[in-house]
């Protein structure tokens, strides 16, 4: 993937009348980004209408991407290498040119991890044109596109929230099938009734978590997880703001990955999405989840240990190493988005959202355990607390995943957030203003500080949104 | 009504008159904290022995989460109808199940204001001070950023800090919100219906970790506050937090239990204690 792709953007261009109307009002904010989505008038407690506008994704190239700082030589010939088993492609028995990875299907949404995390680069998260609409058709293949997938709309998996019997499903339905691929002779099953689950409101959906600094996330210490929300404890009693982390069932230490935190580990969190979006059995997750005999092609698991080298990287480490592995790697040993520059409206704008208490969720900062790879304990900025909290009717999906109930979603992290297209679990949004205010509905922890945000003057506003834009 | 109640109601409210005073609800057994509600213009809470009428123009605004793990309880979001000037956010935090606890209200404020330093991106305007309310001490502190301004009020009620967070957009205002606190009319905890509020009943408290061990639950530990009757039988039990099936489970097993009488000057008595149910870590 390369930045020339992902660093097109789908904001809308705003009316040149509107445009100079805003300017008067928000000249001051707008030299921190170059695309903004189109203004919106929110209610002042005037009872005017202040317009004040969403700056839109950052342009310029992608701040994220890189390696971690402090790597040695072959950690970061692992990470070089493993970010290149990051961008496989995947066919069904590998065999089709530029397709080698073995293993798609007989279900999937995609054919590759970078094709969905690619924006703002390799890693990140949904991009621009979404890849789901051309590998529907690929090799043969002849899925329909479901209703709630569009060409420039989010990357998006389904899940469905109740059986047909009535029981809690949650799980993944994936988009696509390997029916008609000329890969997969003699396979011959359907995709999912999608516009029968839409018609029963049956049917929720989530975007891809974008993937860089996850290393240090994993080596927080439970403790210091913990702490951090402590510390936090007045502040969040005098804004409605309670949460609880989620837990392994098998240890009961803090789960942290995905959207929410349902995932232990970065091996855990690549092992799931490689079968369940890629249907790639692994060492992790070795059994195919479409058990049709006329679509099982390959051994499984179909990605594995590596006992002979079959590539040839300069990190031994990364050829004997399975997918999974790599893509742990890629992940652990990225670093974290870098924000744009400070300003003094970003200055601003950080301590509106500390004082209206988006802090109180979004925790600034937390601090890893001395690292393995780095020889140092990390201090750094994901602006959250990485608890699930309950964020109300409006955002709940109905999904169950450990102890995260169906209305409770993990703070998502706003780093990298200044160059996102897609917010909120589904994407169903790309202007922040809509995301803001999604945060409040009946059973929210986070309506007392949605309050405080439309209680805001328009300036106090407009600087909050400049200084998330440049996260 | 009183004139005073009138007259902040008139200037904060437009010439809107607050509803009138109500007669205070009288604390009961078997309520829970989260069962309050606005009743014809009045917030009522019968566990706390709280009625708070609104003022005219004031509604219930979006409904809180449920009570938390850690016994935190949103009890009710007030704003006004038309343009959103300022909001009044009642909470409770039970002192049995918060993993940093503080002895009192007064140390939950001053928690707060040692927080609410520059680097919060809040100013303390007035620091944290005990003041009188209709007859009911509360601790207070006064706040503000961003255009913003907070008054944080916070009182000891029946084995929970009980808090109101007061924002609005200019002082004048925060001030008259905060005084229309004094329309509230509060009920008694000192009488007979009001049991003992006893942080740590060591028989409950073994008796939760057999059943722990024996349930062997995964997640989070579940909180539960039990009423114990003078005679010791387990009279009322409100599971804070679970999935349905755990709480229905717990409820009908902690209704079994009874302890020894928990005497008070020899005499037995009611008490209120809080248990919890979890993982074993």
């Amino acid at each position: 993937m390369t930045s020339s792709r992902t660093s097109r953007r789908i904001a809308p261009r705003r009316s040149a009348r509107k445009l100079a109307g805003l300017m008067v009002l928000a000249a001051p904010f707008l030299a921190v980004t170059s695309h903004a989505q189109a203004p919106q008038a929110t209610p002042s407690p005037q009872g005017a209408q202040s317009l004040v506008v969403d700056p839109g994704p950052r342009g310029g190239p992608p701040d994220a991407g890189g390696s971690l700082n402090g790597l040695g030589t072959l950690d970061l010939n692992l990470f070089n290498a493993a970010k290149v088993r990051f961008q496989e492609i995947d066919s069904v028995s590998g065999g089709i040119s530029g397709e080698t990875g073995v293993g798609l299907g007989p279900r999937f949404n995609l054919n590759g991890c970078a094709g969905c995390h690619a924006q703002p680069t390799i890693g990140g998260t949904s991009p621009a044109i979404n890849p789901e609409f051309a590998v529907a058709t690929l090799d043969g293949a002849r899925n329909t596109i479901p209703p709630f997938i569009s060409l420039h709309g989010p990357v998006r998996e389904a899940r469905f929230v109740l059986n047909p019997d009535g029981t809690p499903d949650g799980g993944v339905h994936d988009l696509f099938v390997i029916t008609g691929r000329s890969d997969a002779t003699g396979c011959n099953i359907q995709q999912p009734d999608f516009a029968d689950a839409l018609r029963q409101n049956n049917v929720i959906f989530r975007i891809p978590t974008p993937t860089f600094g996850l290393g240090l996330v994993e080596n927080v210490p439970d403790s210091n997880l913990i702490n951090a929300v402590n510390s936090e404890a007045g502040l969040r009693q005098s804004l409605g703001i309670s949460g609880q982390f989620n837990r392994s069932g098998n240890d009961g230490t803090i789960t942290r990955f995905g959207w929410k935190a349902q995932n232990k580990s970065l091996l855990m969190f690549a092992g799931e999405a490689y079968n369940v979006e890629q249907g790639v059995t692994n060492e992790l997750f070795p059994d195919e989840r479409e058990t049709n005999a006329n679509c099982q092609f390959n051994a499984l698991p179909e990605d594995s240990t590596n006992v002979t080298l079959t590539t040839e990287s300069n990190s031994p480490a990364s050829d004997y190493s399975s997918d999974i592995v790599n893509f742990a790697a890629f992940m652990r040993l990225s670093a974290p988005p870098a924000p744009a520059p400070a300003t003094p409206v970003t200055m601003a704008g950080r301590g509106v959202f500390l004082s209206i208490g988006c802090n109180g969720c979004h925790v600034v900062q937390q601090t890893t355990a001395v690292s393995t790879f780095t020889n140092q304990a990390t201090t750094f900025q994901p602006f959250s607390d990485f608890a699930v909290h309950s964020m109300g009717q409006g955002l709940a999906d109905g999904i169950t995943q450990g102890n995260a109930s169906g209305n409770q979603f993990r703070t998502a992290p706003l780093w990298g957030l200044g160059q996102r297209l897609f917010l909120l679990h589904d994407g169903r949004t790309g202007d922040l203003i809509v995301a803001i205010e999604a945060h409040a509905s009946n059973g929210s922890e986070a309506n007392q500080v949605i309050a405080n945000f439309n209680m805001l003057p328009a300036m106090q506003k407009q600087a909050l949104l400049d200084f998330l834009r440049s996260l | 009504m009183r004139l005073t109640t009138v007259l902040a109601a008139v200037v904060l409210f437009a010439g809107a008159a607050a509803v009138a005073a109500p007669a205070p609800v009288a604390p009961t057994s078997d309520a829970d904290p989260e069962d309050g509600a606005v009743r014809d213009g009045v917030y009522e809470n019968a566990y706390f022995g709280l009625s708070l009428p609104l003022a005219q123009g004031w509604v219930k605004g979006l409904d809180g989460p449920l009570p938390s793990t850690r016994g935190y309880y949103v009890l009710a979001n007030l704003t006004p109808a038309e343009v959103p000037t300022a909001t009044m956010l009642i909470a409770a935090q039970d002192l049995f199940f918060e993993p940093t606890p503080v002895a009192n209200a007064a140390e939950a404020v001053q928690r707060f204001a040692v927080s609410a330093g520059p680097a919060s991106g809040l100013t303390l305007s007035e620091p944290p001070r005990q003041v009188m309310i209709a007859d009911i001490v509360f601790s207070r502190v006064d706040y503000e950023g961003a255009g913003l301004y907070h008054t944080l009020l916070a009182t000891d009620r029946r084995c929970h800090v009980l808090s109101f967070a007061l924002t609005a957009r200019d002082p004048e205002a925060l001030d008259r919100l905060a005084r229309s606190l004094d329309d509230a009319r509060w009920t008694s905890t000192a009488d007979e219906a009001v049991p003992l509020c006893v942080r740590q009943q060591p028989a409950a408290e073994r008796r939760a970790r057999a059943l722990s061990a024996a349930l062997a639950p995964s997640g989070e530990p579940v909180p539960v506050r039990l009423i114990i009757a003078a005679d010791g039988r387990v009279q009322h039990v409100h599971v804070i937090s679970a999935p349905q099936a755990t709480a229905e489970l717990l409820t009908l097993t902690l209704a079994r239990w009874a302890f020894g009488p928990y005497l008070r000057n020899g005499q037995p008595i009611a008490i209120e204690t809080g248990v919890t149910i979890g993982p074993l870590r």
